[in-house]
Parts: structure tokens; C-alpha cells; sequence
């Protein structure tokens, strides 16, 4: 493609060569001549894009606030030079550049690499993908150039942040009310030894029992003690109003904070945990333990957007088959908007269910972005307390939060209430 | 794809400006730059710096014409001022303004001074912002006191010493303090007169060494409008009713031949200033986009070597590019100017056919329509080129190669 320079030269050469044959000037022409033979010659120097690139990053999966490294090899595989090669790699605009950059102009020989490298800081949870790369080839004089595209991407996960609760939770009023793993006498995945059993296809070999297998000559295996574990179930409102505040401060982005950390906290005491969000539809992630179902969870907290209006009785119907008998249940909602919240709470105390709701003050998250006069956010806040209290009154233990709380602090409010 | 990302190194050389304007990729640039110009200049005055010679009055001395030569002006300046004042000399001496020479020797001062001069204005924009504010405020306050100082003082110690309060401006001699205003307003004008006439050098080395796209493009501007107007006020039918007394570049290409018959030695000069034009737009501007790309990269790519590495492949390549293409470029505009010739030439070998004949006796093939359009002929023929001849294939070839047989790798 012709650059604005080339058009230009080319358009005043003709019109140098032109005038100076209507003037009967040898001086233009010559200079309009050598115009339009400098963009001749230069027309044989062409910059290509047939590269290697390699983009290798630091993680697939990190935590919100994390720093990404990011490299990316670039070969010229062709058997001649680049030119002038502007590489841009392609990022999200969630991400913010922490130091490098990833531009770089290049000219590379035959066969010759060359490396960028730079940190993202990634400040918000959500799927992403790094790519396409951009470039962009012109000659020494920016007469011509090309852009083009290579589709290489990289995919990334940023995972909401987690915090440590186990403090909280081990001052909360019921420090027994999580039993954690307890060990039954019944066969099943656990930890503790439960017996030698012949080993059937399909057994995984790390269990083979080696000893066993040369003292009697036939494979054996080692079966373990199930262990018990509580279902926790985690229903997080991922609906539109939950969107209220500023982009990193919302009652969802602390909603997802919330969870992760909750689930984080009872998969490592064993326990299975389930999580339901809920927008315009139910999205639930069956109860679970262990270190997969943790990266489900975190997966799928990532990809929560603010979006519908169901209503929290709806999903306590849909799911009310689903839940253990008298499993705790985390509701973490601002509870604005909802006027299901108090039957679905009491439907949910009446069947034995610990409920603790965790609400972030979406009023004090609006506070953050908005001005709200001093008496209508009195009104507001009185309103949202009767609504707490009216909770409260069903059996729920209700954590009001407040932006500036941290998590650990707020969930220390179970204890005083 | 995860794995282990190393984070940037960082190397002995960096891209900070400071390095840059030392590296001898930038100062080779900018001297092409530099060199051209003043090239440019010197030729623009031996071609565009003198008369029609029929252009004197009646007692056969030289009109003044708007040539590309300050003397002629200094000297109409000083013949109106020795008018009033006999034996009047300008307050600059003769060896600083070139006045009295002929040929290029009335450049040459007035070049070194405009050289001074930029040497003088890159240093102070080195400066802290502060003590650059401080100096200017002191050069302009003492160009100011300079013009005006003299008066005030003389007038103000007038009144005093004459215990009457009277205007600077009188018939009375003693009472007529503007007067001292002569010796500086003259002086002003001569510098004036001098800088006027050598615009496109003072600002083009400004624009080269102080990297200011604008001052270059003032200098190219003023330039190609002198050209232009030189072009219009000679042109014939303009000068039939408005001569201003400019010689005329000579209206047919002459048929003496120089460096083996490739190009007319009347072109030759105005070929060489098309070059130097080019060269001098493209090696300047160049210096600068290149400094502004390393001066926006952040603090950490300045100091990584790979960013290094490829900003000194890409001044490489540039002054690779500058010393071939502007050799192809000359070439190339010499063979398209001889051209015609060549076509007559090639017509002459069919014989001495009816067809041939009438070709080789074609006048429109052999004045000025027939040369541009042969020479247009051609440069389509060269643009053409690059889809048979696959040079830069070639040239990669040897690039991979060389490095193995003289036992280094590539990078």
C-alpha cells in the first residue's frame, strides 16, 4: 500500500515534471523526474510478514492482580530481510502494561529472532486472550507499507482474588458447625489405610499395593477410608444491579472475591463445595472437593458478568432437590431488587439449612461513583437495614458489608450479630 | 502456552537520547543530512546566485535582481545608505558577510557562522529549561538595549544635563538622540538581509542537529518556493512583460556530455540538485523518526539489548539504503533523461528505412516532450523490474550464507 508520502511524491513529481514542461523549466522537471524515480527504485524494496512467533507467557491461570510475563520469539523464517517491521502484540485492554511494551520496530535478516518482553498487571477477573499480533512492514522511507495479521493466540484465565477466612471463620458462633473431614469405616476415596483388595482393571496405579504384589504374586491394592465432608453450597447473584459502584469495586467483584475465598477455605478442610450464580439464568456447578473442583469454581466465578434479574426463590426452587440436608448455605447478594429473598431465606431455615447471607451495601458502593444527598442515603440505608433485620428474623446470619471491610473482618460479624 | 519467561535484560548501550545522538549511525545520518544541504546551497547559488548578464543600466553596472545572492542585496543596501551618508560602510565588516567575492566565496562565512549559530542553539536546547529561558531573555533584553539603550541613556543624561524636559527627535543636533539608533537598525538589517537569504541553511541545520521536523520542513519549503519562483519570474512569457533581470536556465539540454556520455552537462547541476534535495529530506527527516520512536519506548525496553539490537539493524539498513537507492535513484533519473538518445540510437539500427527516418528526424522525440515522455517510459520499465528481478531474494541469500562461511551465526 502507498503511504500519504508516496502519493504525495508521485502527485508532485507529475505536477513538477508537468509544470516544468509548461514553463520550459529543466530544473522542475528534473526534479520532478527524480521524485518519481526515487518511488520507482524503492518500489523494489518490499518489508514481508512470513515470521515465526512463539508467545509463551508466565501462567494460563493466575489471580486478580497478578503480573503476567509475556514473551514473544519472532523469526524470520524467509530468505530475505523484514524491512522496517512494526510487531504489536494484540492485548486486552482489561490489562494494563507494567513495564516493557509490547511494540517494537525490527529489521531482521534471513533466518534471525529476536524477543519482546513485557508484564501485564491484570486487575480484573474474566477470560481473556492475548493476540492476534499486528504488523506492519514498510521501507526505509515510508513510501509503501502493508499491515497484516497473524492469528496466534493465548488464552488466560485471571481468577478472582482470595483471601484468608480461616480466621474468621474459626471465631464464628459455631466453631463446630463445619465438621471438616471426618473419617467413616466404609470404602472410598479418603486418606486413612481401610484394606487389600485384588486389583480390577480401571484401579489407578498409584494405588497398587508393590509389597503386597511380590509377596503373594498377584496385584493388589490399597483401599482407603472415605472420608466424610459437608456440602457447602455457595448461591452467588451475578444479576445487572449487582453491577452498581466502579469497576473494581462492585457487590459482584466482591461477590466473586467472596466465594473464591470461601470455597478456597472449605476445599482445603476437605469439603465439598457447590456454587450456583444466577443472572438471567441458573448456572450450577454441583457439590465437589479437591483441587479440580476448586479450578472449576474459580473458572467459572471468572466468567460471571452482571446480567438479568432472576429471582433468588427461583433458584433455591430449581435447586432445593440438589441440596444436602441441613447444609450450610451462603447467599452473597446485595439483595436489591429482589423481593424473593425473604420467602426464599424462610423456605430455606424451614428445611434445616444454616443460611448465612453476605450482602455487600450496593447504597455505599453507589456512594463510591454517584453523589447521593445525606437524607436519601439515610432513607437507604434504613430501608436496607430493615431488610437485613427482616433476614435476620428468618434465622439467617447476615453480614452486612461494607466497601472498606475486608472479608475476613465482615465474616467476623456472624459472631457479633 | 505457559513456561519460563525471562524478564528483560538490561545491556551496557541504551537507547536513552543521550547515547543515541553520540552513536555514529545517527551522526553519520545527520553529517549526510548536513552535508547535502550545504551541497545544496553552494550549487543552488552557482546556478540560481547571479544575473541575466544583459541586466545593467546605462552605465553597465549590475542591476539588483532577485537572485539567490545576499551580497547583491547587501551592496543596493549599502549604494541607498551612501546616498544620504557618502562613504557609508555597513557596521559588518566585508569577511563575515561574503560581500566583495564572487562565486561560491560569498557563501562560505556567512555557511560557518549559520553553523556557529546552530552549534550554539543545540547546545543552550541541551540545557535545563531554566537557565535556556534565562539566556534568551538575556540575548533578547541585550538586542533590545543594544537598539535602544544608547538613546534612552543619551536622551535621559540630555535632559538632565539641560534641565529641560524635550522629544529624542529634533532638528537641533545635540537635541537629536535617535540618531544613535542608525548604528544598530543597520546593523539589524544587515543581519537580516544575510539570514533571509540563507533560510533554508540556518533552519535546515537547526532541523538536523536540534531534530525539529519543522524547521526542516521550513528549510525544504523556502527551498522549493525560491525554485519556484525563480521558475515563474524567468519564464519567457513573464519576462516579456515583467523582466526582472534572472538568468535563465538554458531552454534546450546542451549536447555536451559528462561522466561517459550518461549525462548533458547542462542537467548535470540541476540533477545533482534533485539528489541533494532528496537526500538531505530523507536523511534528516529519518534521524529524527527514529530518535522519536527510541525516545517514546519506556525506561526498561531503553535499556534492553534486543531493543538495541534491532534499532541498530534499523540504522543500519537505512544507510545501507541511503548510500544504494539514492545511487539507483541518480542512475536511474540519468538514464531516463538520456533515453530518447538511446531510442534514436536503437531506431538507427533498423536501417535506414522510410519509418527509421522519420523517427530519427522527430522533433517531438527530441525536445523537451520527447525526453520527459521517454524518460517516464522508462521509470514505468524500472517499477516494473521488481516483479523479474528478485533482488532482495538475492541479497537474503547472501545474507544467510556469508555469516556461515565466515563461521558467524546469525542472531
Amino acid at each position: 500500500m502507498w503511504t500519504r508520502k508516496a502519493a504525495l511524491m508521485l502527485t508532485s513529481g507529475i505536477a513538477l515534471v508537468l509544470i516544468g514542461m509548461m514553463i520550459s523549466n529543466f530544473q522542475l522537471m528534473v526534479i520532478g523526474i527524480s521524485f518519481i524515480a526515487f518511488l520507482a527504485i524503492n518500489s523494489w524494496v518490499t518489508g514481508h510478514g512470513e515470521l515465526d512467533i512463539v508467545r509463551t507467557l508466565s501462567a494460563d491461570n493466575l489471580y486478580k492482580g497478578d503480573d503476567l510475563y509475556v514473551e514473544l520469539a519472532i523469526t524470520n523464517k524467509a530468505r530475505r530481510r523484514t524491512q522496517m517491521l512494526e510487531v504489536f502484540d494484540n492485548v486486552p485492554h482489561e490489562m494494563k502494561m507494567k513495564s516493557g511494551l509490547n511494540y517494537m520496530r525490527i529489521n531482521l535478516g534471513p533466518g534471525q529472532t529476536t524477543r519482546i518482553r513485557y508484564v501485564l498487571r491484570c486487575p480484573l477477573r474474566g477470560h481473556f486472550s492475548l493476540g492476534p499480533i499486528s504488523l506492519r512492514h514498510r521501507n526505509s522511507f515510508n513510501l509503501f507499507s502493508e499491515e497484516m495479521f497473524i492469528d496466534h493466540r493465548s488464552d488466560i484465565i485471571v481468577f478472582p482474588q482470595v483471601r484468608d477466612v480461616e480466621e474468621a471463620m474459626v471465631r464464628s458462633r459455631t466453631p463446630k458447625m463445619y465438621t471438616g473431614a471426618t473419617t467413616l469405616r466404609t470404602p472410598g476415596p479418603g486418606t486413612e489405610f481401610y484394606s487389600l483388595r485384588e486389583y480390577v482393571p480401571g484401579d489407578p496405579f498409584k494405588n497398587i499395593n508393590w509389597k503386597a504384589y511380590a509377596r503373594t504374586g498377584e496385584l493388589m491394592v490399597n483401599e482407603k477410608c472415605r472420608d466424610a465432608v459437608t456440602d457447602v453450597f455457595i448461591l452467588l447473584d451475578s444479576r445487572d444491579v449487582s453491577r452498581i459502584g466502579t469497576v473494581l469495586k462492585n457487590p459482584l467483584e466482591m461477590g466473586t472475591v467472596a466465594s473464591a475465598s470461601l470455597a478456597s477455605y472449605f476445599i482445603q478442610r476437605r469439603d465439598s463445595v457447590a456454587l450456583a450464580v444466577y443472572d438471567e439464568r441458573l448456572s450450577y456447578l454441583p457439590a465437589d472437593g479437591g483441587d479440580k473442583q476448586y479450578f472449576k469454581i474459580l473458572s467459572s466465578l471468572a466468567g460471571v458478568a452482571p446480567k438479568g434479574n432472576m429471582p433468588l426463590q427461583a433458584v433455591t426452587n430449581a435447586l432445593a432437590p440438589r441440596f444436602s440436608r441441613g447444609s450450610p448455605v451462603f447467599i452473597i447478594s446485595s439483595l436489591e431488587g429482589d423481593g424473593t429473598v425473604p420467602h426464599a431465606v424462610r423456605d430455606l431455615t424451614g428445611r434445616g439449612h444454616e443460611i448465612i447471607v453476605l450482602s455487600p451495601s450496593s447504597i455505599d458502593y453507589e456512594r463510591l461513583v454517584s453523589r447521593i444527598p445525606r437524607m436519601s442515603y439515610e432513607v437507604m440505608k434504613l430501608e436496607r437495614q430493615n431488610r437485613l433485620t427482616a433476614l435476620a428474623g428468618f434465622g439467617a446470619r447476615v453480614i452486612d458489608w461494607m466497601p472498606d471491610v475486608e472479608l475476613s473482618q465482615a465474616l467476623l460479624q456472624v459472631k457479633m450479630m | 502456552m505457559a513456561g519460563e519467561v525471562e524478564l528483560q535484560e538490561e545491556g551496557t548501550r541504551t537507547l536513552h537520547l543521550k547515547m543515541l545522538r553520540k552513536q555514529w549511525q545517527v551522526v553519520a545520518l545527520q553529517v549526510i543530512a548536513t552535508l547535502s544541504l550545504l551541497w545544496l546551497f553552494l550549487q543552488l547559488g552557482s546556478t540560481f546566485g547571479s544575473c541575466d548578464p544583459s541586466h545593467v543600466n546605462s552605465e553597465g553596472g549590475a542591476i539588483w535582481c532577485p537572485a539567490l545572492d545576499h551580497t547583491m542585496s547587501l551592496d543596493l543596501f549599502q549604494a541607498i545608505l551612501a546616498n544620504e551618508v557618502p562613504g557609508y560602510d555597513l557596521p559588518l565588516p566585508d569577511f563575515f558577510t561574503g560581500q566583495g567575492n564572487e562565486g561560491p566565496g560569498r557563501y562560505y562565512v556567512p555557511l560557518l557562522l549559520c553553523a556557529v549559530l546552530t552549534a550554539g542553539w543545540v547546545f543552550l536546547n541541551l540545557q535545563a529549561p531554566r537557565l535556556r529561558r534565562k539566556v534568551m531573555l538575556g540575548v533578547l533584553v541585550g538586542l533590545i538595549l543594544f537598539l535602544a539603550g544608547r538613546m534612552l541613556i543619551g536622551w535621559f543624561f540630555g535632559m538632565l544635563f539641560s534641565w529641560d524636559l524635550y522629544w529624542p527627535i529634533s532638528a537641533d543636533g545635540s537635541r537629536n538622540h535617535a540618531q544613535t539608533l542608525v548604528y544598530p537598525l543597520v546593523l539589524y538589517t544587515q543581519i537580516f538581509i544575510v539570514a533571509f537569504y540563507l533560510t533554508p541553511v540556518w533552519t535546515g541545520l537547526m532541523g538536523i542537529w536540534g531534530l525539529s521536523k519543522r524547521m526542516i520542513g521550513w528549510s525544504l519549503g523556502t527551498t522549493l518556493v525560491y525554485l519556484g519562483l525563480h521558475a515563474l519570474l524567468s519564464f519567457e512569457a513573464v519576462t516579456v512583460y515583467f523582466d526582472m533581470g534572472l538568468r535563465q536556465l538554458p531552454p534546450q539540454i546542451s549536447d555536451q556530455m559528462i561522466l561517459g556520455g550518461m549525462v548533458s552537462a547542462s542537467i548535470w547541476p540541476l540533477l545533482i540538485m534533485a539528489m541533494l534535495l532528496l537526500i538531505y529530506s530523507e536523511s534528516g527527516f529519518a534521524v529524527i523518526r527514529h530518535l522519536e520512536y527510541a525516545f517514546r519506548l519506556p525506561e526498561s525496553c531503553k535499556k534492553d539489548p534486543e531493543y538495541v539490537r534491532q534499532f541498530d539493524n534499523l540504522l543500519n539498513n537505512h544507510l545501507i539504503h541511503t548510500v544504494s537507492i539514492f545511487l539507483g535513484v541518480a542512475l536511474c533519473a540519468m538514464l531516463a533523461l538520456n533515453f530518447d538518445d538511446f531510442l534514436l540510437g536503437l531506431v538507427s539500427v533498423f536501417g535506414s528505412s522510410q519509418w527509421s527516418g522519420q523517427v530519427q528526424e522527430s522533433l517531438e522525440l527530441q525536445l523537451t516532450y520527447g525526453k520527459v515522455i521517454s524518460a517516464m517510459l522508462l521509470l514505468i520499465f524500472v517499477a516494473g523490474l521488481r516483479f523479474v528481478v528478485p533482488w532482495q531474494r538475492m541479497m537474503g541469500l547472501v545474507e544467510t550464507y556469508l555469516p556461515q562461511l565466515t563461521g558467524r551465526q546469525g542472531e
